[in-house]
C-alpha cells in the first residue's frame, strides 16, 4: 500500500514536471512589445462599403496599421512588410489572419481609393474608413497620433501619423506592438505565435 | 619651344574636353520603386566621387505629373504644434516633409531609403506595376543631369 502510494506519488510528480515543462514551452515568445488588454472595438467601413466590426473578427488574428493612401513612403513600406509577413505563414495560418489598413485621412480615402490601394499589397487586405466621428474614437483608443501638415501645391496636405502595428489575437486581445520599420521575420514570427 | 607650345595646346584641349567627356563624378545605383497608385516613391544609392560636395536638387519623370524630393522623419514628442488629444503621447509616429535638396558629401554616399530621403512621384499617369521600368532624370547642383531607369520591385522583395 505504502509502495503503491509512493509509486503513484512519483508518477504524479513526473506528470506534473512533464506538464509544467509543456506549459512553459507553450508560452508564446514575442519579438515585438507585449501588451495584454482587450482591444478597443470599433465599427468602420471596408473597401467594399461593408461594415467591419472588430468584435465580429473573433476567431481571427487582426493586424491594424493606421496611415493614408497619399503617403508614398512609410505606409507602403509597412504594408509591403505586412504582405511579406503574411506570405511567410502557412495557408492555414493565413486564413486566420486579417490585415486592416485604417485611414488617418478620411477626406481623401474613401472605400474605392482604399480598395485600389490595399489591392497593391494583397487582395485579402482590408482598407477601413469612416466619418471623423467614427474614426476619432478609434484613434483615441489606439493612441494614434495624426496631424495634418502643410505640403506642396502638388501633394496637398500631408499627414503625420502613428507608425505602430497592432497585433490582436483571435480572442480579441491586443497582444503585440511592432514598429513600421521592424523586420518581416519579427512580425511574421509574432503573427504565427498568435494563430498557432 | 615647339614642344612647349604643343604641351600647352594639349593641356588646353584637355581642360576644355575632359569635363564633358569624363565619367560623371556622381553615380546612381540600386534605383527602385514599389507598385503604386496615385503617388509613389523612388529610392536609390547616390555616390559622389568628387573632391567637393554635391546635391540632388530636383528630379523628373514621364510617369508622374510632379516629382519632388521629400524626407520622412520620426515625430519627436513636442515637435508638433497641437496636442495629441491627450493620451497619445509616447506612441511613435512619422512625418514627411518636402526638402529643397539632398546633399551628397565629397567621396561619400547618400542612401534614399524608406523612412528617410526619397523621391516622391505625385500624380502618377499610370499605376506602377511590379516588373516594369521607367525613366527618371536626376539633376545635381554640380554634376548636372543624370538619366537613370527605375525598376519597380514586387511587394515580396
Amino acid at each position: 500500500m505504502l509502495s503503491l502510494s509512493w509509486n503513484a506519488r512519483r508518477a504524479m510528480a513526473l506528470f506534473c514536471i512533464a506538464f509544467s515543462t509543456t506549459s512553459c514551452s507553450a508560452q508564446p515568445h514575442f519579438d515585438g512589445t507585449t501588451v495584454h488588454k482587450v482591444a478597443p472595438t470599433f465599427t468602420l467601413t471596408d473597401q467594399y462599403g461593408k461594415q467591419f466590426n472588430l468584435t465580429d473578427q473573433r476567431g481571427y488574428e487582426v493586424v491594424l496599421f493606421f496611415g493614408y493612401t497619399h503617403c508614398p513612403d512609410v505606409c507602403p513600406a509597412t504594408m509591403a512588410t505586412l504582405a511579406q509577413a503574411v506570405n511567410r505563414l502557412t495557408p492555414a495560418e493565413r486564413q486566420r489572419v486579417r490585415i486592416a489598413f485604417v485611414t488617418v485621412d478620411p477626406d481623401r480615402d474613401g472605400p474605392a481609393m482604399l480598395g485600389r490601394y490595399v489591392r497593391l499589397f494583397n487582395p485579402s487586405f482590408y482598407g477601413l474608413t469612416g466619418t471623423e466621428r467614427e474614426l476619432d474614437p478609434v484613434y483615441r483608443a489606439y493612441r494614434v497620433f495624426h496631424q495634418k501638415l502643410p505640403g506642396t501645391k502638388a501633394t496637398g496636405y500631408l499627414v503625420a501619423h502613428g507608425s505602430t502595428i497592432y497585433l490582436i489575437d483571435p480572442r480579441g486581445d491586443e497582444r503585440v506592438l511592432h514598429e513600421w520599420s521592424d523586420s518581416v521575420d519579427a512580425i511574421a514570427h509574432d503573427m504565427k505565435e498568435l494563430v498557432s | 619651344m615647339i614642344t612647349r607650345v604643343f604641351f600647352f595646346a594639349c593641356a588646353l584641349t584637355m581642360a576644355f574636353v575632359a569635363p564633358s567627356s569624363a565619367v560623371s563624378t556622381v553615380t546612381v545605383t540600386n534605383v527602385w520603386s514599389r507598385p503604386a497608385t496615385g503617388t509613389g516613391a523612388v529610392y536609390a544609392t547616390i555616390r559622389n566621387s568628387a573632391a567637393t560636395s554635391d546635391a540632388l536638387v530636383s528630379a523628373s519623370s514621364s510617369v508622374a505629373k510632379t516629382v519632388e524630393l521629400h524626407e520622412s522623419t520620426p515625430v519627436s514628442s513636442g515637435s508638433m504644434s497641437k496636442s495629441m488629444n491627450g493620451g497619445m503621447q509616447g506612441m511613435p509616429a512619422m512625418a514627411m516633409h518636402p526638402v529643397k535638396f539632398i546633399a551628397v558629401a565629397a567621396g561619400a554616399s547618400t542612401m534614399l531609403k524608406p523612412g528617410g530621403y526619397h523621391i516622391m512621384l505625385i500624380g502618377l499617369r499610370h499605376d506602377l506595376k511590379a516588373g516594369e521600368s521607367f525613366p527618371l532624370t536626376l539633376r545635381f547642383r554640380t554634376a548636372g543631369d543624370i538619366h537613370t531607369v527605375v525598376h519597380v520591385r514586387s511587394m515580396t522583395q
